[in-house]
């Protein structure tokens, strides 16, 4: 008899779980029409006007209508972001239209996940994207860069320069140590430089490493995929930033700081590297940038997200239509007005965001440079990162970064 | 006990300063996130100046953003039912490992244990590649059926001994039948362990970020910290509107506890295991 | 049927539905990790065997070696100071404070473990920070220089351990103030009279009453310890350098960031292999215990 109950109690619990997947399940409906899936991430400011899911419906419900189909839009939050692609492609489950970022190209390339897109624009089409070739990795369209932007500047307080004698942001490397020394010597409570290497992601990398990188005439990988750090150009930039420190230019406080834009807002560091869209943050002070000129090069990060085609998605055509759809004039304008302001992506559209950027974005566009998609992305930038930590906190010489570090891509990551 | 009957030494007095000293260090960092919620700070410092506690406007983003309130049901829903399904089958589990011989007994208890020394990054996506094949994603059934584990049956077997072998011995030849006896006798005398495990099952699910993150598509199944995690965007971030998120988070299962405790000290008082 | 069968009939039915959910959703996908160990699998095509490859090249990957390292670091510093902290403050709290004031600082003591690890993590870097974190400006009052908690290869992983003490100990005392509180009080009051101090009562009665439960809390803390990786990820990714890099972060990285899912479960198969030897050492020492007792 005991059992009897027991095992009532089991089945009623076993059916209550039963009921609450079922009720649990989305109900899909059966109107036959053409179906398409779209992942964006977030974007909108929390305070913001519109939520990212609410303008997105609001624009797919035009769409639908001129195409009779219909789009279910999913907001992805950064937050472990790439988990939520990659069990997506895993399942199948995977959007037909997504969002990803050059970090992540490599691997889904390498699965055959993206499709080439190329076949489904005009050429007329193409000349009217400003960035069209940036999608163009490994000799294929697997891309169309939808967020190009936040190029990284180099911000300094005008107040600051002045009391030290400065009169404009520094523009090559020599200027940047010279104006460092300046304030040095005479505004010594304030730090002449501030750097983020305390951060726990490497994406402080885009900021301080990469474009004096570029500067130097670097280049990440060479055209067959292979590491080229380790070469004359890389170890000039790295023993360039290293002499910053080692010079007292950039304090000590840099191994630990995870935000360089906050001394900055208080007037505690003359300088620093930082996003263009950060640069606005900043109100209270006197600022200007400039884009730093390296001996070889004048070249900065820029970040390039680009939607994609899933090669699972059945209607390519539709798809295509969707991608064009959201990169278009209306579109982005749109969103760079209510949602997020970014530069325009189509030369049919115009810079509408903040005055001090307009000429950056209009004449400096052949100095931005975005990350090159190679095999272990991620963990290189990680492994270098970690490593630069350490020569700055004078445990690694610049010599033993670059060759530790590429020593560990070839063996581990390759 | 009487307080009155004690005695304050000098050893006990420094005793209760280290635990003043040590609860003021747990709640600090929390009085610091709620003051910061206050703020419209874009950095993490917290700065006198950008402080108005007169203005709840973060808290007014966060709880009425849309999808708020359904995440919240879900989140509700979600825990409740892994409270008491943990609750249920680690206790059947527990006692049955303790209080009844059976072959293999001390061998399977080994193989729970072991479950519980695989980190969930690994089995995540064999879970989820099941799940998926079953059809189970985007239901509460995967959300549920994630947090019961071998925590619960290894928590309360440990506290089993306290439960006297005389006494259901005593039951049953009082003719009192099996069920009854786990019912009205075991559960009663492990009511304060079956506190901490609510507790806990109540922590971990509310908390859970990932799973809820793959397992859901559809925006309607969101649990709360997925849905908080929106509030994040890439460049610009208001932390306060972030500390205002993880502040109304936080408040659920604080509160529960709170109510817990009590019940958790009348639990003992009326159990018989105060003996 | 035998009373003996009965009782083994018994017990079976009570762990079946346990059983059933552990089989499935733990056992199960152990196995399934174990075989992807020795495969080479990017999640996305199907795996494909390649024997032991994984394994030998984790052994020679600098990376693995400096977060088995740090992971057993962790464990040691973490695991002593936790439960021993637990145990003197659930003592105290259920010897002098059975009242309102204790019930109230026992619920102070619990909220970091309601709070999430990003909250924790999040608030901690704060507190941590060099320039101007809560913690360095103490320090300064009693003019102690700065410390670069985070940012420094010395104290980057003491930082953390700090953090995950703090965020635990709510936790186990609660489990510990529950067994206190079981132990029948006639026991005391038969030592009373018998003139032991309370230091007696605690070591005598106290400390062998509640050995299964510091196993438990031993063996917890272990298993929990060998899995750090929230706090470590949130509040130093592992750096500077690879002074806090952990086993679970280079199979989290590995699975998620470089789908190298065949190599992440080969590492995890590394981690489990290690706590189960630790939990073994750990059963032989409680068992000798016993024994001499």
């Amino acid at each position: 008899m005991m059992k009897k109950k027991v095992t009532m109690c089991l089945l009623a619990a076993t059916m209550l779980m039963g009921m609450l997947s079922g009720c649990g399940k989305s109900g899909s409906s059966a109107s036959g029409k053409e179906k398409l899936t779209f992942w964006f991430p977030t974007f909108a400011a929390a305070d913001g006007e519109v939520t990212d899911e609410e303008f997105w419906n609001e624009k797919m419900d035009v769409f639908e209508e001129e195409n009779n189909c219909e789009v279910k839009v999913e907001i992805i939050p950064w937050d472990n972001y790439e988990e939520k692609y990659l069990t997506g492609v895993n399942s199948n489950d995977s959007p037909d239209v997504g969002y990803l970022y050059m970090e992540m190209f490599y691997d889904y390339i390498d699965m055959g996940a993206l499709s080439d897109i190329d076949k489904y624009f005009t050429d007329e089409e193409k000349d009217n994207y400003l960035y069209y070739d940036l999608g163009n990795i490994q000799g294929k369209q697997y891309a169309l860069p939808v967020i190009v932007g936040n190029p990284r500047i180099l911000t300094a307080n005008m107040d600051i320069l002045k009391q030290a004698g400065i009169e404009r942001v520094p523009a090559t490397w020599d200027e940047l140590k010279e104006a460092c020394q300046a304030v040095k010597k005479n505004v010594p409570d304030v730090a002449p430089l501030m750097e983020d290497w305390g951060n726990s992601h490497y994406g402080s990398l885009n900021s301080i490493y990469w474009p004096i990188f570029w500067g130097a005439g670097g280049e990440i990988v060479d055209e067959e995929g292979n590491l080229t750090i380790d070469t004359e150009a890389g170890l000039e930039a790295t023993k360039y930033i290293y002499s910053l420190k080692e010079e007292g230019l950039l304090p000590d406080s840099s191994t630990s700081n995870d935000d360089a834009l906050e001394p900055f807002k208080n007037g505690e560091a003359a300088m620093i590297f930082n996003a263009s869209s950060n640069a606005l943050q900043v109100t209270d002070i006197n600022w200007d940038y400039s884009i730093l000129s390296g001996p070889e090069n004048t070249k900065t990060f820029v970040a390039s997200d680009s939607l994609v085609m899933f090669k699972k998605c059945e209607n390519k055509e539709l798809a295509a239509k969707l991608m064009k759809y959201v990169t278009s004039k209306d579109v982005m304008s749109d969103f760079h007005t209510r949602v997020s302001e970014q530069p325009p992506i189509t030369s049919d559209d115009t810079y509408t965001g903040d005055e001090r950027f307009s000429d950056l974005f209009t004449n400096h566009g052949d100095e931005f440079q975005s990350l090159p998609v190679f095999k272990g992305a991620s963990s290189l930038y990680d492994t270098l990162f970690k490593n630069l930590q350490s020569m700055m906190l004078g445990e690694l010489t610049p010599e033993e970064v670059l060759k530790n570090t590429t020593d560990y891509y070839n063996t581990n990551l390759k | 006990m009487n307080e009155k009957k004690q005695k304050w030494t000098v050893f006990s007095i420094l005793g209760l300063l280290l635990l003043i000293l040590f609860a003021a260090i747990c709640i600090a960092p929390f009085i610091y996130m709620a003051i910061m919620s206050f703020t419209k700070s874009t950095t993490l410092m917290l700065h006198m100046k950008d402080i108005n506690f007169t203005d709840f406007t973060n808290f007014q983003y966060v709880l009425g953003k849309s999808g708020f309130i359904r995440a919240l049901i879900n989140s509700i829903i979600v825990v409740f039912c892994s409270c008491l399904f943990n609750c249920i089958i680690a206790s059947m589990a527990a006692y049955g490992f303790t209080k009844k011989k059976f072959p293999g007994r001390e061998v399977i208890f080994r193989i729970y244990l072991l479950t519980l020394m695989i980190p969930g990054q690994v089995t995540m996506i064999p879970v989820f590649i099941m799940m998926n094949k079953a059809g189970l994603t985007n239901t509460y059934f995967a959300l549920i059926v994630i947090i019961l584990n071998a925590f619960g049956v290894f928590l309360i077997r440990q506290f089993m001994d306290s439960v006297p072998d005389e006494l259901l011995e005593a039951a049953k030849v009082d003719g009192c039948p099996e069920y009854r006896i786990f019912i009205q006798i075991v559960i009663p005398l492990i009511k304060p362990v079956l506190i901490s495990l609510v507790v806990f099952t109540f922590v971990t699910s509310w908390n859970d970020f990932l799973w809820p993150l793959v397992s859901t598509s559809d925006s309607s199944m969101y649990t709360l910290t997925v849905a908080l995690s929106l509030l994040k965007t890439q460049y610009q971030t208001n932390y306060g509107l972030i500390m205002a998120g993880a502040t109304v988070s936080f408040l659920f299962p604080f509160v529960m506890y709170v109510f817990l405790q009590k019940q958790f000290v009348e639990g003992i008082a009326l159990s018989g295991i105060k003996g | 049927m035998s009373r003996k069968t009965k009782e083994a009939v018994q017990g079976v039915i009570y762990i079946l539905p346990s059983f059933v959910l552990i089989l499935i959703f733990c056992i199960v996908p152990i196995f399934m990790s174990g075989f992807f160990s020795f495969t080479d699998y990017n999640i996305m095509n199907a795996p494909e065997f390649v024997g032991l490859d994984n394994y030998k090249k984790m052994f020679q990957d600098s990376y693995v070696r400096d977060a088995a390292k740090n992971t057993l670091l962790y464990v040691v510093m973490t695991v002593p100071v936790q439960t021993l902290l637990a145990l003197t403050l659930a003592a105290f709290l259920a010897e002098k404070m059975r009242n309102k004031t204790g019930g109230f600082l026992r619920s102070v003591m619990f909220i970091p473990v309601i709070a999430s690890a990003v909250t924790a993590g999040t608030i901690w870097r704060i507190i941590l920070n060099t320039d101007g974190g809560f913690l360095n400006n103490i320090l300064n009052f009693f003019h102690i220089s700065s410390v670069n908690w985070l940012g420094s290869t010395q104290t980057s992983l003491l930082s953390i351990c700090i953090v995950a003490v703090w965020k635990n100990v709510g936790y186990f005392l609660v489990i510990y103030y529950a067994g206190i509180m079981g132990i029948q009080k006639e026991l005391y009051e038969a030592a009373k009279v018998d003139g032991a101090t309370s230091i007696q009562q605690f070591t005598k009665i106290t400390l062998p009453i509640l050995k299964p439960i510091t196993y438990l809390v031993v063996t917890l803390g272990i298993i929990w310890s060998f899995q750090v990786f929230d706090l470590a990820y949130l509040m130093t990714g592992g750096g500077p350098g690879h002074s806090s890099v952990t086993l679970v972060m280079g199979i989290y990285n590995a699975a998620f960031k470089q789908y190298k899912m065949g190599y992440a479960c080969a590492m995890a198969m590394f981690l489990l292999i290690m706590i189960i030897i630790i939990n073994v050492i750990e059963d032989l020492f409680f068992k000798e215990k016993r024994e001499a007792k």
